[in-house]
């Protein structure tokens, strides 16, 4: 039972990660991760505690350097935004479930900087370039103190549209020279462009990219908020306009709806529900649902009974936890 | 009952400016195909191993070394880690460790040494048992 | 202009046009056979001296043999184009290898002591009675840091030498003929700021820099897993590469600005075929970048060299190494252009496999070392490095490195091996299997070719990933026992051997970093700072593609300026980027 570790129940938590303590912050996005029922209730704690929190999500194929620019990036961005969290998703190993994450690895250079917050996430078979928690992950960060949470996606060069639902700001970077990745990009990344990055402007081919990009983004018709923007990481070139960009975008934007805020109440608290009584199943020496895991599984209860059941000593249970405030 | 999501967490590391990486990039994925998520980094100050130690919840720091720093390194790392309330986190080392190496390496914590030639499957056990030895440590110290 | 490119380099691939290619080749000689041809060259360039030797039963032996390929041929002869059998018509008979023994630790004056040691037990030995000295760094120096940099400590003076300044070589090289003396330096992202410590104090020395011979490895063109977060951005490498061996080919002509490093792809855990295939697709990223740069390939490729590592496959080395020049040579006559014989010929450093060397039962290093020695030899190698066979277990004690030598003295002198040049040429097996690596590494090319080139696959992480599933499968070879490794996975014994083990000056730190600060402190702190200045601007230069050379120029003034290696570090990371 992992939530029980020394100082990991969600009350416990909640109170570190309102004091902005980092290894409160750490500890509560395992938990929120492992969908473990202290999780499920911080989730629900920090659910609308954006407050002025602003997201960007960057998303872009292997090799357009998301890392590198988020890296360079940060130099500009840390004197706009105060506190800076950043998320960096990796795939699982469909086989093992196990992942290395390496992207932080070219953010070596925050590591040790108290307003910078870096945590790397493993996709767990979820697919849409983050993990299946990412939005109550930004959530609890948000509730941490940071200003800005950046998610950098897996980056596969397919669709990864998900971001688009849980970020105010998406920026698409790619790379000149990349060949068949910009099919994968024109394929849907695009779409849900607002800053399309040209990284590496040093490169021959970066005009003519970037001539490439603008005409896909006439092609959709004019959007004040979209534009594209050549910058060069390795040479520090176009950083500044494009942190001056972002964070223009970001003072516009209202964040007063973003895709999940407008589910149907009912579906929406279906989900709290089944992933908070989903975690209160699977934890905890509790010999009742024990007993009913078993007979279900050996069939000599049906499974609905079994289900029912369930949901009664759930809904018997004591409760344990302090509300959470 | 394991939490069936729950999953080891594990930080690899070695210094920037050791440019060997063959082991450390073999045993990371060989705790991947183990199912556990390994976070890699190269670390410029030992004090920068505990920071990403303690960002990414991990179990169990693995420090890698080819060319050098074996014990100043990791007793630096000892040192922070104290400092920053994880006295528990555990530490194994691997690389090139001499025999002059093991009883400072021993003396500050270590709690396991692999040479060249390790068996990968004993590392990945420690890795493994260490992780849980971590959670249960903790979870024991709260009952 | 990519999609041409590897056009041509897939015909290159094509056997039935190689040969086509030897036998119009031939037709211009009027029609001489190879044979022939081997003779007239060698009576030429060696009038009357007899290459052959008599066995201890007295049959004489030519110094190569000949005969009909696979194909029904005249075989190709060593000397000759594309070199699968040798660079030179007559090899070991005429020069035997160089033995180029690592040597370093500690501050210069300790690595001194270790080379007056080693000159006096009969190795440093280079062509031509130079002395020859392969200098290994400490990891700090390596990457470019000087001692004093809070981020190295421990590693000071720990495998290597810690040098951060042109005096240290007065120490090191002090009485030394510089025109005398091949000093080779094995480091990574340090190298362009190390080569210019060596020009500079040599300068001072009143020695001129054509005259110096010597190499500089010059890794960071090494993405493949010996690089490191420290090295330059891919593309600034590259571009500092071509900036070198732009500088070098006007200023100090003899000096070997790059060694491709088949060997660190290798011990990154690369199997043959692909390591030999990556170096080529680095030659043809530096070659790229030299004919972007408005470089003559032909006037600067034939100071690039090879290090070949010689490890458990005894056959599979040899004809790895008979593929390397073959494809080498292909590539640079028929994509680059190159017309000299020296861009055409792939000169090779070869060393023994250090991720063999165990710590269990080390002595056996000593037979695994031996025998990659003997393959390096039989494949026709220009210089040698056999490791100490406690390396496994630290940095080698005195006696390791003393059996290292005697290894290459017993394998040339006593064994025979050195009569016959391509003694494997014309084997069944040996020539199957060079064929048979050449196509691979072509197709292997041709990939990275449609993946938009080297450097893109770098940037993109391909290259590691191949590279890593490459180390893993062999890992897992050897856990599952499906690949031996004696008194690893089998004949173990659990006696725990004491071995000596050289333990490094735990007080070469403290020199090192008194020493630094006492040389900032005692310089002309104004002239330094300008010359950094300089070198800056050089750097922003080259980097947009201008005076390609002039960062090597002001390398070498900034180094005679007492600017350390970590300062002109610093500079060129700022223009040129970093890997992460």
């Amino acid at each position: 039972m992992s939530a029980a570790r020394k100082g990991f129940d969600a009350a416990t938590l909640l109170t570190g990660v309102r004091r902005s303590d980092t290894l409160a912050i750490s500890r509560a996005i395992t938990a929120i991760e492992n969908e473990t029922s202290a999780g499920c209730e911080l989730a629900l704690a920090v659910a609308d505690s954006r407050g002025g929190c602003r997201t960007i999500g960057v998303t872009g194929p292997p090799g357009a350097g998301k890392s590198s620019l988020i890296n360079a990036l940060m130099a500009e961005l840390l004197p706009r935004f105060g506190r800076i969290g950043v998320l960096t998703v990796d795939p699982s190993s469909p086989v093992s479930g196990g992942a290395v994450l390496g992207d932080r690895v070219r953010m070596a250079a925050y590591s040790g900087n108290p307003n910078v917050f870096i945590r790397s996430l493993a996709s767990r078979g979820h697919l849409g370039g983050v993990t299946r928690t990412t939005r109550s992950v930004i959530d609890l960060l948000a509730a941490g103190g940071m200003d800005l949470v950046i998610v950098e996606t897996v980056g596969t060069g397919q669709s990864e549209v998900e971001v688009a639902g849980l970020t105010d700001l998406k920026l698409v970077v790619c790379a000149p020279g990349l060949g068949d990745e910009m099919q994968a990009i024109k394929a849907g990344v695009l779409e849900i462009a607002d800053l399309l990055v040209v990284n590496k402007a040093d490169l021959p081919d970066a005009e003519r990219t970037m001539m490439h990009l603008k005409a896909m983004l006439g092609y959709r018709g004019h959007d004040e908020r979209r534009a594209a923007l050549k910058v060069s990481s390795m040479r520090g070139e176009g950083l500044t306009e494009l942190a001056e960009a972002i964070a223009a975008r970001l003072a516009q934007s209202v964040v007063t709806s973003t895709p999940e805020r407008r589910m149907h109440p009912r579906l929406r608290l279906a989900e709290d529900v089944a992933a908070l009584a989903a975690a209160l199943v699977r934890e905890g020496a509790n010999p009742e649902l024990d007993a009913l895991a078993e007979a279900a599984a050996t069939g000599a209860l049906p499974r609905h009974d079994a289900v029912m059941a369930a949901l009664r000593a759930l809904a018997e249970r004591e409760i344990t936890v302090a509300p959470l405030r | 009952m394991q939490d069936p999501a729950a999953r080891s967490r594990v930080l690899l590391t070695k210094s920037f400016i050791d440019s060997h990486d063959r082991a450390i990039a073999t045993i990371a994925l060989a705790l991947r195909d183990a199912a556990m998520e390994v976070v890699l980094i190269d670390y410029e100050q030992p004090e920068d191993v505990v920071s990403v130690a303690l960002q990414e919840d991990v179990d169990v720091i693995g420090v890698s070394f080819m060319s050098g720093g074996q014990v100043e390194t990791t007793e630096k790392i000892v040192a922070e880690l104290a400092r920053q309330g994880v006295p528990d986190l555990p530490i194994v080392v691997g690389g090139i460790i001499r025999p002059f190496d093991v009883p400072p390496l021993e003396a500050v914590g270590v709690r396991e040494i692999f040479r060249g030639g390790a068996p990968m499957a004993d590392v990945v056990a420690t890795f493994e048992r260490l992780s849980r030895e971590y959670r249960g440590l903790s979870q024991g110290a709260e009952a | 202009m990519v999609t041409q490119a590897a056009g041509i380099c897939g015909r290159v691939g094509d056997g039935i046009v190689g040969q086509e290619a030897r036998v119009k080749a031939e037709s211009a000689e009027a029609v001489e056979t190879p044979y022939a041809l081997w003779q007239r060259t060698v009576a030429a360039r060696y009038a009357d001296r007899s290459f052959t030797a008599r066995n201890r039963s007295g049959v004489e032996l030519d110094p190569v043999y000949a005969g009909l390929d696979r194909h029904g041929q005249p075989s190709e002869m060593p000397g000759q184009y594309p070199y699968t059998r040798g660079v030179y018509p007559i090899h070991y008979q005429y020069q035997p290898w160089m033995d180029l023994q690592i040597i370093g630790y500690g501050v210069p004056s300790q690595t001194r002591e270790r080379m007056d040691l080693l000159l006096q037990e009969g190795g440093a030995k280079g062509y031509f009675d130079r002395e020859a000295y392969n200098f290994i760094f400490d990891m700090p120096t390596s990457m470019g840091y000087d001692p004093d940099h809070p981020g190295v400590r421990g590693s000071i003076g720990d495998c290597g030498i810690s040098v951060c300044k042109a005096s240290d070589y007065e120490v090191l090289l002090a009485g030394k003929n510089l025109e005398k003396t091949t000093v080779s330096m094995v480091l990574n992202a340090g190298s362009p700021g190390m080569l210019a410590l060596y020009l500079a104090a040599a300068k001072r020395r009143g020695f001129a820099l054509d005259k110096l011979g010597g190499n500089v490895t010059n890794y960071i063109w090494d993405f493949f897993g010996h690089s490191g977060g420290t090295n330059f951005s891919p593309r600034g490498s590259y571009r500092l590469i071509a900036d070198i061996a732009a500088y070098c080919a006007e200023y100090v002509p003899l000096w070997n600005t790059l060694t491709i490093s088949e060997h660190n792809i290798c011990e990154a855990g690369a199997n043959n075929v692909q390591a030999v295939a990556y170096s080529i697709a680095a030659i043809i990223a530096v070659n790229e970048e030299c004919v972007k740069c408005g470089i003559e390939p032909d006037s600067v490729v034939p100071r690039f060299g090879f290090h070949v590592r010689y490890g458990e496959n005894f056959f599979e080395e040899i004809a790895k190494t008979r593929a390397l020049r073959r494809v080498y040579a292909k590539i640079n006559r028929e994509r680059f252009g190159c017309k000299k014989s020296g861009s055409l010929q792939a000169r090779i450093h070869a060393q023994t496999a250090g991720s063999l060397l165990t710590a269990q039962q080390p002595l056996n290093n000593l037979v695994r070392n031996a025998y990659g020695a003997l393959a390096a030899v039989l494949s026709g190698v220009n210089g040698m490095t056999i490791n100490a066979y406690d390396e496994a277990l630290g940095l080698p004690t005195e006696e390791a490195v003393t059996l290292s030598l005697r290894t290459s003295q017993i394998i040339a002198e006593e064994t025979g091996a050195v009569h016959v040049s391509d003694p494997m040429g014309g084997s069944f097996y040996i020539e199957s299997l060079t064929d048979e690596i050449e196509r691979r590494v072509f197709e292997i090319i041709d990939d990275i070719d449609a993946r938009g080139g080297l450097i893109a696959c770098i940037e993109s992480g391909w290259i590691k990933q191949q590279v890593s599933a490459a180390a893993y499968q062999w890992r897992q070879e050897i856990e599952s026992g499906a690949r031996t490794m004696v008194g690893v996975n089998k004949y173990t014994n659990d006696e725990p051997e004491q071995f000596a083990v050289f333990q490094p000056d735990p007080e070469a730190a403290r020199m090192a970093i008194e020493d630094v600060e006492r040389h900032r402190r005692e310089r002309d702190n104004a002239r330094c700072t300008a010359a950094l200045e300089a070198l800056h601007a050089a750097a922003v230069d080259v980097n947009e593609g201008r005076a390609i050379g002039s960062v090597m120029a002001a390398l070498v003034a900034a180094a005679d300026a007492d600017a350390t290696l970590g300062e002109m570090q610093t500079v060129l990371h700022a223009v040129f980027g970093r890997n992460k």
